[in-house]
């Protein structure tokens, strides 16, 4: 009857790109997917890898990451929604999906595309919390050796979702 | 067998053709059709129509060849004692008897004796008689004679009855004498081995009974054709009647079950709510759920649910304080009558909220890993687009934005309170259409001026709807015409007062 919760945040991170620099590409921002304890914590500790699944137009969609920090960088035109799958250290638990719309364009409140061009990159996250009820003994060890980060109690900064 | 058969069988008119025997078979009869040729119509035609036809038809029968190959069978003429009549009797009749080499030719006995069965009736004797049977109404002797027509007659008592010339005695005089001897008889004889206790429920009469069967009957058979005629009706306006009423209280159950859940959902909440004053304008609110009703009662309006309705606006209300939703969107859904009871009701603050305790929920997960927003629970089907769509309304996404638990315990919270509040909304604006149906039926009425008592009174329970709506005690529902019009004024007003307050505040 034992349970642990354990918040993580997952989301993108995207910068427009120079214009000059790659002239003959399509591709207009920069992003970076990532997923990550609340507060910057790792979670490589009990998470063995993770798999983002990009759009197909992507060469090798299915981009795996077995090692800290989980997070994919790549260059793009276009928003859509990835699938990151987490897989845990302990084989016997589940892996576990989350999906996530990529963001590139900063918007207004309605909806529609912010015309002002804003230099500042755009940010896209999720709060989320990972429920383990009854781990296995291992998994339980090593999710109580790393401390386990909380919500701060006043709302941070982030552009949160 | 063709037109002209018939025509001919029935004489109606000859025409000119060549002749055919009715047992003649139908080929030869197309064949002389096709030798006339007929003028001006085709052929075909004038074989399918055949002329203007003849009404009548006979069936083509099967006549079988009378089979003439077996000999004749030999038949007696043979003289015969029926049993059937009594023992005395010497009447010799004779009928024919069918000669088979199996058969004697003695007297064969009548066949038909055998259905000539007769009821054994229970017999006493003196003995019997002295010691159990007397009445004071019957003498022995009248007993007597009343068992030997039972038996000559068969138990048939109209029979029996009508034969009776002893007294002026009435049939269920007769049976009833006779039952009661044939009762008192089994119970004193030793038992015979078969059911005793079956004979002796048999042989009940229940002479009063019986005879109010009787009147009854009688007077049910010679009904005149409009008073059957105005029992039916009646029947059907009585059936209608608790057909409405099965409906109205199943309306009102639900209705229940939807405030009271909230109800129970909450009892922490429940106990401030009513240490604040249950004002008649609460009233108002449950009482618009029940005025759908065709035959309005004040008894209906419960105390549990004019709470359950304020616990409902409750809920709402501190809902929407969280995420700091302005009242005016309120304001702007058909509930206004329920706006009545929001300034009564003090508002929480977000930290409050927080500390108060969720309501016990312990979050089931299955062993395993589980993503916590995957776990809300959603909707039902049907619901699910209208409740994101008020979610929208209030300003929310389809999720929470940061799950954690008391979060997505409070989102399911209001995921539920969202539900019952579109269910909620629904029944007020099935009760609005049917208050406005009755509205229009009494504005026909008035306009017909009060005829008889069922119209009046039609008139009676739609302005006792409407009095129960307003506030102001205009007495009852009356009958009068006067006393339902300001009442639907005041009505009217009330609702814009309350709004027009919270405005100015």
């Amino acid at each position: 009857g034992v349970t642990i919760v354990y918040p993580i945040v997952y989301g993108n991170v995207a910068t427009l790109l120079p214009q000059k620099k790659v002239p003959d590409s399509d591709h207009t921002h920069k992003w970076t997917v990532s997923v990550k304890g609340i507060n910057g914590q790792e979670i490589g500790h009990f998470v063995k890898k993770v798999t983002f699944k990009l759009h197909e137009t992507y060469s090798n969609p299915q981009r795996i990451v077995e090692h800290p920090p989980f997070e994919i960088t790549e260059t793009g035109w276009g928003e859509f929604e990835l699938s990151i799958k987490l897989q845990f250290v302990e084989g016997s638990e589940k892996p576990v999906t989350l999906y996530h719309n990529l963001r590139l364009h900063s918007y207004e409140d309605d909806g529609s595309i912010s015309t002002s061009s804003k230099n500042k990159p755009v940010q896209s996250f999720q709060y989320d919390e990972l429920v383990f009820t009854d781990p296995p003994e291992t998994l339980y060890q090593i999710l109580t050796m790393h401390p386990i980060p909380t919500l701060p109690s006043k709302p941070s900064p982030n552009s949160l979702y | 067998m063709t037109s002209n058969d018939v025509r001919d069988i029935l004489e109606l008119h000859h025409k000119p053709s060549s002749s055919t025997d009715s047992l003649v078979p139908s080929k030869k009869a197309n064949k002389s059709e096709k030798e006339r040729k007929p003028e001006g119509i085709p052929r075909e035609l004038f074989q399918l129509i055949g002329g203007p036809p003849p009404i009548a038809f006979v069936k083509p029968a099967f006549k079988a060849k009378p089979n003439l190959r077996k000999k004749a069978v030999h038949w007696e003429w043979q003289s015969f004692n029926n049993q059937g009549r009594g023992q005395d009797d010497q009447l010799t009749l004779q009928h024919w008897v069918k000669c088979t080499p199996t058969s004697e030719s003695e007297d064969s006995g009548y066949w038909f004796a055998e259905y000539n069965k007769k009821i054994d009736i229970l017999k006493y004797d003196d003995e019997e008689y002295e010691k159990y049977l007397t009445d004071k109404d019957w003498t022995k002797e009248e007993t007597d004679y009343l068992f030997s027509l039972c038996d000559k007659y068969d138990l048939r008592f109209i029979v029996i009855h009508d034969r009776y010339e002893y007294k002026d005695r009435s049939m269920e005089d007769l049976k009833d004498r006779y039952y009661s001897v044939c009762k008192k008889l089994l119970q004193v004889r030793p038992p015979e081995g078969s059911d005793k206790g079956a004979l002796i429920a048999m042989n009940t009469y229940d002479k009063a009974k019986e005879e109010k069967r009787k009147k009854h009957m009688c007077a049910l058979y010679l009904r005149s054709p409009e008073e059957i005629k105005e029992e039916e009706a009646l029947l059907e306006e009585y059936e209608r009647i608790e057909q409405n009423e099965k409906k109205f209280a199943r309306e009102r159950e639900n209705l229940l079950k939807l405030l009271s859940f909230q109800e129970l959902a909450q009892p922490k909440r429940k106990k401030s709510l009513l240490s604040g004053p249950t004002t008649p304008t609460m009233e108002v609110g449950s009482s618009n759920f029940h005025t759908s009703a065709e035959m309005p009662k004040k008894n209906r309006r419960t105390s549990a649910s004019s709470v359950g309705s304020a616990v409902i606006e409750a809920t709402f209300l501190r809902s929407y304080k969280i995420w700091e939703i302005p009242l005016r969107s309120w304001v702007v859904t058909p509930i206004t009558t329920m706006l009545h009871v929001i300034h009564i009701l003090p508002a929480q603050s977000p930290a409050e909220v927080h500390n108060t305790p969720i309501t016990a929920r312990k979050e089931k997960f299955p062993q395993g890993v589980v993503v916590r927003s995957s776990k809300i629970p959603l909707p039902k089907q049907t619901m699910i687009i209208k409740v994101q769509k008020t979610l929208q309304e209030f300003g929310l996404g389809p999720r929470p934005s940061i799950p954690t638990e008391t979060v997505c315990a409070r989102w399911v919270d209001l995921q539920k309170a969202i539900q019952t509040l579109l269910d909620v909304k629904k029944a007020v604006e099935k009760a609005d259409h049917e208050l406005k149906a009755k509205k229009a039926l009494l504005q026909k009425i008035k306009q017909n001026g009060l005829g008889n008592a069922s119209k009046s009174t039609n008139a009676g329970d739609a302005g006792g709807k409407q009095s129960d709506a307003a506030t102001s005690v205009t007495g009852d529902g009356g009958g009068s015409d006067e006393s339902n019009v300001p009442a639907k004024r005041e009505r009217i007003t009330l609702t814009t007062t309350p709004r027009d307050a919270k405005r100015a505040r």
